[in-house]
């Protein structure tokens, strides 16, 4: 040790009168010694010659190290506080145990308990006459407030109010200067990352196990991080102005929706009652041509978009707009028929409920407005209409009278038997004409979703 | 049954009444808005009123609101939009039935007879 001592400059030989030992810290930039030195002057001003007594700078020192993702400080600090070297190079200092720096390190940071409290606590202490013991209430509150301050200063004001109306400016002022110094420390060892651990700390650590994590693996280490703290902080912003964004383009939706959904309706009362007019008007006409063979054409004519409108009126009333539930709108169409042709009870029938696709529904009510009226005028009452699922995937309508069926040397077809074959045709349906005892019938097999 | 139509669509109460005279019901008269309804339903003296919902510029139902609570007028209600929800609006005026549009005849009819059977004396 001696020899070593007669080779030291006279820096380090003034470095070695305080701590003791020359921390890697004051070796840290060989190129520049200049540097060293004034960073020394530095450490003077804000740590070491600061009033404030030795043992609470230490201990501050150590806990404030916790923030920082270089180790170095920790670690030598540490070292420092229980007697390896000089506490703020202090040889007068009390030495702390391993076990009293553990418990000191174990401290929750201010933010994981509750800083409000803390600093009411602080705030209603009386001024302090002198700096508080270590290991004592008050010395935790100080340490707490200074945390907040050191790691937050843009978001402690109330922390630092606290800590100046309890030391009062002078003793406050100081612990600024103290926190500044410890902040260039930390930075300066960012700034070094080649920065080793003395021989004595590196023993330290080696005996003890528990301590070695303690020091190295510090989960607050990241705290210090200014950046990295504040890239979190953005991004609970951003998370949170995303939630909004989100908030907003849902309620827009919600709006959009039932716009859309206002709009719906309105087309469709529209087209209800524009099919109502057109109805209208052609039942209104019939009356003006009775007699002639006019009135005829116009009666069907007003029966076919009568079956178009009443298929309308079903439409859209469901909370599915891809069905229309063939109930009583057919029967009543049929009845429709039987009293346009001045007998209203003569046509009998069975229509089984059944969800029937809406692009289909048109062509089968056409369909069946044609089968009845063809029944109706050429042959008379009764008729007889009956509609049937057949399974899940097809209908069966069948529609018979006691006629003989249609007259085959008909010349030319009526539009009548050309909407019929145009129908069934769009609709897929088989056909089936059939000759029976009782009279004539027709079968129309109708695959459901063919238009799909 | 003397019936008053109630309908923005001039077309439209046509037929309307054409429909009902052949039902062999009369018709007292043919008004376009909630106004006129009220300033004329109490000397026309209708039985029952056939109401459209939607009136140009006014409300079907406030027309029946004022016949129902004046005259305790009972409507058979037309409307080419029959929600529930206006349905259910539409209880406490005792509505004798709901006609949807386009009208089918048959089903106006059926509502007419309705009326009478409920409203005979």
């Amino acid at each position: 040790m001696t020899a070593a001592s007669a080779k030291l400059t006279p820096f380090q030989r003034e470095v070695t009168s305080r701590f003791g030992l020359v921390p890697n810290f004051f070796a840290s930039a060989p190129d520049a010694p200049e540097i060293i030195e004034r960073l020394w002057e530095f450490a003077k001003a804000g740590y070491l010659d600061n009033p404030i007594p030795s043992l609470f700078k230490e201990r501050l020192f150590v806990y404030l190290s916790r923030f920082c993702e270089v180790r170095y400080c920790i670690v030598r600090h540490f070292a420092f506080l229980v007697g390896r070297g000089h506490s703020s190079g202090d040889p007068g200092v009390e030495v702390q145990t391993v076990e009293q720096a553990i418990k000191l390190l174990k401290t929750a940071p201010p933010w994981d308990r509750d800083p409000e409290a803390i600093l009411r606590q602080l705030e209603r202490l009386p001024s302090l006459k002198q700096w508080p013991a270590a290991e004592t209430q008050a010395e935790d509150w100080l340490i707490a407030a200074a945390t907040l301050v050191f790691v937050e200063p843009r978001r402690a004001e109330r922390a630092r109010r606290a800590l100046r109306s309890a030391l009062g400016g002078n003793r406050f002022e100081h612990l600024m200067g103290l926190l500044a110094f410890i902040r260039t420390a930390h930075y300066w060892t960012v700034l070094h990352p080649e920065l080793s651990f003395e021989e004595d700390a590196l023993e330290l650590l080696k005996v003890n196990e528990e301590l070695a994590r303690l020091l190295l693996e510090d989960p607050e280490a990241a705290r210090c991080d200014m950046g990295v703290r504040l890239l979190e902080e953005l991004a609970e912003l951003r998370d949170l102005n995303e939630k909004r964004e989100l908030e907003k383009a849902k309620h827009a939706l919600e709006v959009q929706l039932q716009q859309k959904d206002l709009l719906l309706k309105e087309i469709n009362h529209r087209v209800k009652n524009s099919l109502q007019i057109a109805s209208s008007i052609l039942q209104l006409q019939v009356p003006d041509a009775q007699g002639t063979e006019a009135a005829d054409a116009l009666k069907n004519a007003a029966a076919r978009v009568l079956a178009i409108a009443a298929v309308h009126e079903r439409l859209y009333t469901g909370d599915d707009v891809t069905v229309v539930r063939l109930d009583t709108f057919l029967a009543d169409l049929c009845q429709d028929i039987g009293r346009a042709y001045g007998c209203p009870e003569g046509i009998e029938s069975d229509v089984e409920r059944v969800d029937v696709p809406t692009d289909m529904v048109i062509p089968l009510a056409l369909l069946v407005n044609e089968l009845v009226t063809n029944a109706v005028k050429h042959v008379g009452p009764p008729c007889g209409v009956v509609l049937r699922a057949e399974g899940g995937d097809a209908l069966k309508l069948t529609i018979s009278d006691n006629g003989k069926g249609p007259n085959e040397r008909q010349a030319r077809p009526g539009l009548g038997s050309r909407i019929i074959d145009a129908f069934s045709t769009q609709l897929g349906a088989r056909v089936e004409p059939k000759r029976t005892d009782s009279g004539f019938r027709i079968e129309l097999i109708v695959p459901l979703h063919t238009l799909r | 049954m003397r019936v008053l139509i109630v309908e923005d669509d001039i077309i439209i109460a046509m037929h309307l009444a054409i429909l009902v005279a052949e039902f062999g019901h009369e018709v007292v008269g043919t008004v376009r808005s909630a106004p006129e309804v009220i300033a004329q339903a109490m000397a026309l003296s209708p039985d029952v009123a056939l109401m459209d919902i939607r009136l140009a510029q006014s409300s079907g139902i406030d027309a029946a609101r004022e016949l129902h609570r004046s005259q305790g007028l009972r409507c058979i209600f037309v409307s080419a939009n029959l929600d529930e929800t206006t349905r259910a609006a539409l209880l406490p005026l005792e509505p004798i039935e709901f006609v949807g549009k386009p009208v089918m005849p048959v089903v106006l009819q059926r509502a007419l007879r309705k009326a009478e059977a409920l409203l005979e004396p």
